[in-house]
């Protein structure tokens, strides 16, 4: 694309600076979609008579769209145990003879603005005969529940195994306990405060289609639209991301709306705009969690963890969002074991199918949902067996003469500060003056809790590219160039909604070439300056975009060299880089210096010589580690529950840009928090339908809700990349869930006894409370 | 917001002055959010939910944080309106040292609810200019943020309030 070219609103969006739905393009139409009330029924027929309101531009059903879109497809592959392949129902655009869940799409309505387009979505008119529904995991894999698809049975999407079934029930027989529990991941909504939206545009002149939307990768989302969806030859269509408000994992994902805004686009000679309503997220973007694992830990009679047994439902919703079947599957289960020592492990994942939105990917990803089953299951066998929690955990973790260490799902952990994590931990939050604090607490009707968690990550996109590349190799891009007054502008494949990837790979940058950080811009979000990205999740962006950024700035520095050796005349091996400067002879320059020189005698608009794009291995990933630990209080006549003192100890290797890193730690943990405590998403039982819908039913955390935090960066361990980096955004949302739940079991089993490992997530007052005030709770 | 031009004159009630300069007409039925956003070009103020919840939308009116999905436009008329670009624009101690503390502390991630912790941080501080950690949080209430954990926004507005004490001759003078 020619940025000079550009009508003024695009160049707004290609600045990165404004969010989507700040950019206005000329004589731009909108869009509003007619979303289904039913979790589940048959659509009896449409109505359309908006057709001729004024305003109103053009409707559509599934039955009349333009082009023959395909599916939006899953790209994960999963055997079942017996070797079958999982089910894959179609993703349509629009929902064609049935709605599947509440929030559905079945028409989108095209107006002048969006006020008309909105109006005339309520007046369509769609015939419904309800259906039974189900939206829970449990009840859809019930014999006799309301099937989801009519082809297929028992709403069963796959069954999935990985380990030793053998061996760990050989162990579970052996052991001297085994330790039972059930636990709930919950489900939750992503909930960034910039809901999705998309602009869709086909330039007239020159036949570019464009889509303008918050993505979290910009090359994928051209892919899947392009490619799969569509028909199309991706390069006949540019994907630009603009600024991004938060994403958390959800606006990964290829959603309904992004692709038919382009369709209406090209069909109606328009740039063509949705922004979503905070109601259509709830109903419309993807949910994260919802697993319920049946848990079994066995030990020996020294409390040695000798196997752990998961046997999970996970809810994938109506149909599979793009990663689905990845979270609670190999996404999650290599994890499981954490950084403990294990002699076998087990899990079986049944998925199923039901009446809500798709579930995907949620910071973390399956990761916070295994971390969190097995910090829990440890706590209710301290529980159960009367052992310290503390010493159960410090028996079993990897000690530093255990590395390297392959664990008993295959990670093989290199490096790791995982006991020293702990005791770090533990001196932190004065784990061995908590007696007298909860006695204190006790002397004024409270009961105080203490809870602890380890968590293991694995970063890197290693799992996801072994199951979606054709190499199984995780991949990143970037591009450097030079302006002809030495500024230097490189591009990237990642791409950040918040997390400040800008400026530290400015910083990465000006370190390596002894550049000013001032005159480096870095890019994102545009597949017409970069050929190819994978874009952001899984924590890998700084691991990747800075392999990617090395390598290609490795590529500059040689053909700097190159370009030096002529314009010098000497032989190449006598150009040295050396000290942020090229050397040859008595002449030395930096980059700078010489890529203004390399233009100087070029004419304007002549590509310049340094300029490389590189498409970079990732050869390893990273496992980031730490220990948080946390002290609460509950009020037993209201079920309150007060974080009084929160601690985070955490391995991330060699740390770029702190206050980046704590702010990361911060915000994951306070999702994290959110989760524990407050985030609920429910379902009417009779309906269906979803009841929390705006942020009135949904409660996120808010500033008084979040405590302080004491969080240590515990370094010694590099990852093992150039820069020995590892990855840290999603570490908050993997432990803060089981230390403030392990810290809620502990408070109320003061009055609860053993019956306290009960609680799940979330902890609301309500729940707590009714648990504090059961039949027989002696409370 | 004493400095703030004063608009209470009953003639201009169907008119509303926004960040300073411009005195506009405002519509019958339309929030102040829809109005300020399509009609005033005040793309600053961000919708997150419309339904109050969130807090994105928030202006101050009169110098007070108001919601502005939550009132009709017509409810702003003969009042001063003010976004976070237009504040940035006049020349307040408080403004100033939240602006200033946002320049050094980088408290923000995607930015989005930026303007609206923004605003009620420069309306603690004109009334607290040394706020508690309490105050500061309890100034937050029914406002959003999904990406920080509001921890590195609070610790901004404890800088911002002793850049204001260090910079007004009337403060206490103490700094960090």
């Amino acid at each position: 694309m020619n940025y000079a070219g550009m009508p003024g609103w695009l160049r707004r969006a290609c600045s990165g600076r404004v969010f989507t739905e700040d950019i206005y393009p000329e004589g731009c139409l909108h869009a509003a979609f007619v979303r289904s009330p039913h979790a589940h029924a048959r659509i009896a027929g449409i109505r359309t008579p908006v057709e001729g309101m004024d305003g109103v531009v053009a409707v559509w059903t599934a039955d009349d769209l333009p082009g023959h879109p395909r599916p939006i497809p899953c790209i994960i592959p999963l055997l079942n145990r017996d070797r079958s392949s999982r089910a894959d129902p179609p993703r349509t655009l629009l929902a064609r003879g049935k709605v599947r869940h509440h929030g559905e799409a079945v028409a989108m309505v095209v107006a002048r603005s969006a006020r008309i387009a909105q109006a005339a979505a309520r007046r369509v008119e769609v015939v419904y005969e309800p259906l039974p529904q189900v939206t829970q995991a449990d009840l859809a894999l019930q014999p006799g529940a309301p099937r989801v698809w009519e082809d297929i049975p028992g709403n069963l999407c796959f069954d999935w195994e990985t380990g030793d079934e053998a061996a760990v029930d050989a162990a579970l027989q052996a052991a001297a306990s085994v330790v039972e529990a059930s636990i709930v991941n919950n489900r939750v909504v992503a909930s960034p405060l910039e809901t999705r939206s998309a602009i869709g545009w086909a330039d007239p002149d020159t036949g570019q289609r464009i889509l303008v939307t918050p993505s979290q990768g910009a090359h994928w989302t051209r892919d899947v639209i392009a490619r799969d969806v569509l028909g199309w030859d991706p390069a006949t269509l540019e994907v630009i991301t603009p600024r991004v408000g938060g994403s958390f994992g959800m606006k990964i994902f290829i959603y309904p709306e992004q692709v038919l805004v382009l369709l209406a686009a090209q069909a109606l000679g328009h740039a063509v705009k949705w922004v979503g309503s905070r109601t259509e997220a709830f109903l419309s973007d993807t949910h994260g969690r919802d697993h319920h694992t049946r848990v079994r830990l066995a030990l020996d009679a020294a409390g040695n963890f000798l196997a752990i047994r998961t046997d999970t439902d996970a809810n994938l919703g109506a149909f599979l969002s793009n990663y689905g079947p990845f979270n609670p599957t190999m996404c999650s289960t290599p994890v499981l074991p954490g950084a403990y020592r294990f002699g076998a492990m087990y899990s079986r994942v049944r998925g199923a199918l039901t009446n809500t939105v798709p579930l995907d990917s949620y910071r973390g990803a399956g990761r916070p949902e295994a971390n969190y089953v097995l910090e829990r299951v440890i706590d209710i066998a301290a529980l159960e067996l009367n052992l310290d929690r503390a010493a159960l955990r410090r028996r079993n973790l990897l000690a530093p003469e255990d590395l390297p260490y392959t664990t008993a799902t295959g990670v093989r952990l290199t490096g790791g500060l995982f006991a020293d994590n702990l005791e770090r931990a533990l001196r932190s939050i004065d784990y061995a003056g908590f007696p007298a604090r909860r006695d204190e607490s006790r002397a004024g009707n409270k009961l105080r809790g203490l809870g602890i968690a380890n968590y293991l990550e694995t970063n890197g996109g290693m799992a996801l590219a072994r199951l979606t590349q054709p190499d199984g190799i995780s991949r990143e891009s970037a591009r450097i160039c030079f302006h002809r007054d030495g500024r230097l502008r490189a591009d990237v494949g990642t791409q950040s909604s918040g997390q400040g990837h800008r400026s530290s790979y400015a910083k990465i940058l000006a370190d390596y070439l002894h550049y000013d950080a001032s005159a480096i811009s870095v890019h994102q979000g545009r597949t017409d300056r970069l050929g190819q990205g994978m874009g952001t999740g899984g924590s890998k962006s700084l691991l990747s975009g800075s392999t990617a950024l090395l390598q290609v700035a490795d590529a500059v520095i040689q053909k700097a060299r190159e370009w030096a050796a002529q314009a010098w005349r000497m032989p190449l091996e006598q150009v040295r880089w050396e000290a942020g400067r090229l050397r040859g002879g008595e002449r030395c320059f930096s980059l700078r210096e010489l890529a203004i020189m390399a233009v100087a005698d070029l004419p304007e608009g002549t590509p310049h010589p340094f300029e490389t794009e590189v498409c970079a291995a990732i050869t390893e990933g990273t496992f980031a580690n730490g220990c948080h630990a946390c002290e609460i209080e509950i009020d037993p006549d209201t079920g309150v529950v007060d974080i009084l003192a929160y601690v985070s100890v955490n391995d991330f290797g060699v740390i770029v840009s702190e206050d980046k890193v704590r702010s990361q730690v911060m915000g994951g943990s306070a999702q994290g928090i959110g989760q524990a405590l407050l985030e609920d998403c429910r379902f009417d039982a009779d309906s269906g339908r979803l009841l929390t819908t705006d942020f009135g039913r949904y409660h996120l955390p808010q500033a008084a809700s979040i405590p302080d935090m004491d969080i240590v960066l515990n370094q010694g361990s590099a990852g093992a990349n150039r820069l020995g980096i590892k990855g840290c955004g999603e570490s908050g949302a993997s432990a803060a869930p089981p230390a403030v739940m392990n810290a809620i079991q502990d408070a109320l089993s003061t009055a609860l006894g053993k019956r306290a490992s009960a609680i799940q997530m979330p902890a609301t007052p309500p729940a707590i409370w009714a648990l504090l005030h059961a039949e027989g709770s002696g409370a | 917001m004493s400095e703030t031009p004063s608009s209470n004159d009953p003639g201009q009630a169907g008119f509303c002055r926004v960040n300073t300069v411009a005195r506009l007409e405002v519509p019958a039925g339309e929030s102040l959010l829809e109005w300020l956003r399509d009609t005033a070009d005040c793309v600053d103020v961000r919708k997150g939910c419309d339904t109050g919840h969130c807090g994105a939308c928030a202006v101050l009116v009169d110098g007070v944080p108001v919601k502005s999905c939550s009132v009709l436009a017509q409810e702003a008329g003969a009042r001063d309106v003010h976004t976070l670009a237009g504040l940035s624009l006049l020349d307040q101690p408080a403004t100033q040292a939240v602006l200033a503390a946002a320049e050094q502390r980088q408290p923000f991630q995607c930015g989005y609810c930026m303007p609206a912790f923004m605003l009620a941080a420069i309306a603690l501080l004109q009334d607290t200019p040394d706020p508690t950690d309490a105050q500061i949080r309890d100034a937050f209430a029914g406002l959003l943020c999904r990406c920080t954990g509001y921890l590195p926004i609070v610790d901004m507005v404890g800088l911002a309030a002793r850049l204001l004490r260090g910079a007004s001759p009337g403060g206490e003078g103490r700094t960090a």
